[in-house]
């Protein structure tokens, strides 16, 4: 696609944004609502001299996206919760030998098959806590066509920087939603190209510099690479002494909390003096925000926090927001799963509720706007 | 068990037991398939289904099926159905199950599973000699997502992520061969088309235990391009042009049960489906088509 105006769903968005990333790599498997990301890859690819492959499954999937990434090419995949759910252990994989990969997950009603068609904010969980072990990650929720695309580019960057696999959640409505956006030209955007080791001698794959981030190496590149899931060493062999162990995890689970600034995406709208406030994310925050300025014409002092990277959570940001709030709403279409995220960041002091649809259809803003009136009435 | 004798299609059930009004498309060669195969199974089986086309088949409160379903993941269907079958043999020496409670243990899988995410649970499954009957549907890519390729897809098809210019470059997977490199109880090709055919091969399947294969093409309307009053039509073309043989494996030996004579050039197949209209305009594309009519003339020259 060239630059300028066009008009696109999310999932195309999505598949631009990474193409403009210098994503050159995807492996998928077919699953609503989510397939348009991967055919768009299929015939966006080979224009760009990258390769789409549509692979056996969806465990497939994702390793063949860690072995493009390890092999030195920016890579992706695509796929909704039952997909997501059998990717989970590679993401292990990726977050336990630091391989950078993109992973966009267009949410549906689950579980289980659950209701393919119908949109759904119920994997921020899973999305967190999906594969086994305490693992670094980052996931982004971006609620509009055009955010789709920039938090996509923006995923493959955090990516490569700090080389976790990122997850871009969506929802079916977004994803099929068409909306107007402008597409950047070509070099303008800030992409981050991940640091390559630079062929000493001494190289170490895990020993990282002030910053936490190891410098990356791959085949052919004159290193023998190694790439293991077991614990590792700086040198990036197994190890179970505690002292080691100890002292590579603490960098590896602390890599991201250095760079909460650059990481932690977030907006306010009204929030200074928000005594009634909406934390809300992807197509929810939407209604959120229509809802907010409804109850602000009423007179009542509301105000919307849309956290755009849900993992790690932009914890001081929120409390900053929530400092004059007496009462938090946090609308998602699930059974209730960042609030619980939201309760544990609020003081003790704030009343914390959720507002929850898990019948496959978004919230409304009437459904939020009558929460806030009754919260504000009850404060 | 004994076989029924289908000598002619009079002697086809005339009742059927699958009902009507599903949500599949209109003209689903599968559903075709999996009506026809049910009048043989009759309604003590259990169909363990793989997600696919199929998995939308009952809609509460209304379901087609006279007896019980169970959903698995896409990858274990052949898994679930060993869970099945071994809870049923449980509760049947115990004396829970009444002996005439025959139940036939079916997994339901599209092309998707069947010959590509649940090949190792069917490897699996044969391995351990699991009492089943695989009932595949095979309309040659993932078409409850939209008719993606599969490993089923043949070569010069279109698809949703296949688009280049010639269509598929690899070759449809040989499932019936794999199975057979397996040695099952059973395998055979079948096509809703050839209900007698159908017929004979499931009924057969039926009076096996062991691993079973009934492996169906199924012509696809929405995936395929055509109008759906022509499902029959284009069954009858894929086994006229030799494109799709019907055969069976029995007793160690791979029989045919249809030999096209003679057989039509495969053109006259591939021109009845939207898939393979690039292969015919602007121009023909006279390579693939010679590569397709090539593949089938090496398949029989092989066979005869």
């Amino acid at each position: 696609m060239t630059a300028g105006m066009a008009n696109l769903h999310g999932n195309h968005a999505c598949a631009l944004g990474a193409i403009a990333a210098g994503c050159r790599f995807f492996a998928g498997y077919p699953i609503t609502p989510s397939s348009e990301i991967a055919e768009r890859m299929s015939r966006e690819l080979p224009l760009v001299g990258g390769t789409f492959v549509q692979m056996e499954d969806e465990i497939a999937s994702m390793a063949a996206v860690l072995g493009a990434s390890a092999g030195g090419v920016k890579s992706m995949t695509a796929t909704s919760g039952p997909g997501f759910s059998l990717k989970q252990e590679n993401i292990g994989l990726a977050s336990m030998a630091e391989i950078p990969c993109v992973i966009a997950n267009v949410m549906r009603g689950g579980p289980s098959t659950g209701m393919p068609t119908r949109p759904a904010q119920s994997d921020i969980m899973q999305a967190r806590w999906g594969s086994h072990g305490d693992h670094p990650l980052i996931a982004l929720a971006p609620a509009s066509v055009k955010e789709i695309h920039d938090q996509t580019i923006r995923a493959f960057n955090l990516s490569e920087r700090y080389r976790v696999p990122v997850m871009v959640l969506f929802d079916q409505v977004i994803a099929h939603l068409l909306e107007p956006i402008e597409l950047p030209a070509a070099g303008s955007l800030d992409l981050v190209e991940r640091r390559w080791a630079n062929g000493d001698d001494g190289y170490q794959p895990y020993a990282a510099g002030a910053d936490g981030i190891p410098a990356m190496t791959r085949p052919g590149d004159g290193h023998r690479t190694h790439t293991t899931g077991l614990t590792h060493a700086e040198d990036g062999f197994p190890t179970q002494d505690p002292d080691t162990v100890t002292r590579v995890m603490d960098r590896l689970l602390g890599k991201l909390d250095q760079h909460g600034q650059d990481i932690e995406a977030f907006e306010c709208h009204d929030t200074k003096d928000a005594e009634v406030l909406v934390v809300a994310y992807g197509i929810s925050a939407r209604a959120a925000r229509r809802a907010v300025r409804q109850a602000r014409e009423r007179g009542i002092a509301a105000g919307l926090f849309r956290p755009i990277t849900l993992w790690p959570f932009p914890e001081q940001a929120l409390r900053t927001a929530a400092d004059q709030a007496r009462s938090v709403l946090v609308p998602e279409m699930n059974a209730g799963q960042l609030v619980l995220e939201v309760e544990r960041i609020c003081r003790d002091e704030v009343r914390v509720a959720g507002l929850n649809r898990v019948d496959g259809q978004p919230i409304e803003p009437s459904q939020i706007a009558r929460r806030i009136e009754e919260m504000a009435a009850d404060d | 068990m004994k076989e029924p004798m289908y000598k002619s299609a009079r002697d086809l059930p005339s009742a059927h037991l699958l009902g009507a009004g599903t949500a599949m498309c209109a003209g689903c060669g599968g559903l075709e398939v999996v009506r026809e195969a049910y009048d043989v199974l009759g309604e003590n089986t259990v169909f363990v289904n793989a997600a696919g086309c199929m998995t939308l088949m009952s809609v509460y409160p209304f379901t087609p099926f006279r007896g019980s379903w169970l959903y698995t993941a896409m990858a274990s269907a052949p898994a679930g159905a060993q869970g099945v079958r071994d809870a049923l043999d449980i509760r049947r020496a115990k004396g829970e199950l009444e002996a005439g409670d025959d139940l036939e243990v079916v997994v339901l899988t599209g092309d998707g599973a069947g010959y590509g995410m649940g090949l190792s649970a069917t490897s699996a499954a044969i391995d351990r000699g699991l009492d089943f009957l695989y009932l595949c549907y095979d309309n040659e890519g993932y078409g409850n997502t939209g008719q993606q390729t599969s490993p089923a897809t043949p070569h010069g098809a279109r698809t949703a992520t296949d688009g280049a210019l010639a269509g598929v470059a690899g070759e449809k997977k040989d499932l019936f061969g794999i199975w057979v490199a397996n040695r099952p109880t059973y395998a055979a090709t079948v096509v809703g088309s050839e209900p007698l055919d159908l017929a004979r091969k499931v009924a057969r399947a039926k009076s096996r235990s062991g691993p079973r294969l009934i492996l169906a093409l199924a012509p696809c309307p929405t995936g395929w391009g055509f109008e759906p009053s022509e499902t029959v039509a284009i069954g009858h073309l894929a086994v006229r042009t030799g494109i799709w043989p019907l055969k069976e494996y029995v007793d160690g030996r791979v029989e045919h049960t249809r030999r096209p004579h003679p057989r039509l050039p495969v053109t006259d197949y591939l021109k009845t489906q939207a898939r393979f209209a690039h292969l015919f305009e602007p121009e023909p594309n006279e390579q693939v088509l010679a590569e397709i009519q090539a593949s089938v003339d090496a398949y029989w020259d092989a066979v005869e």
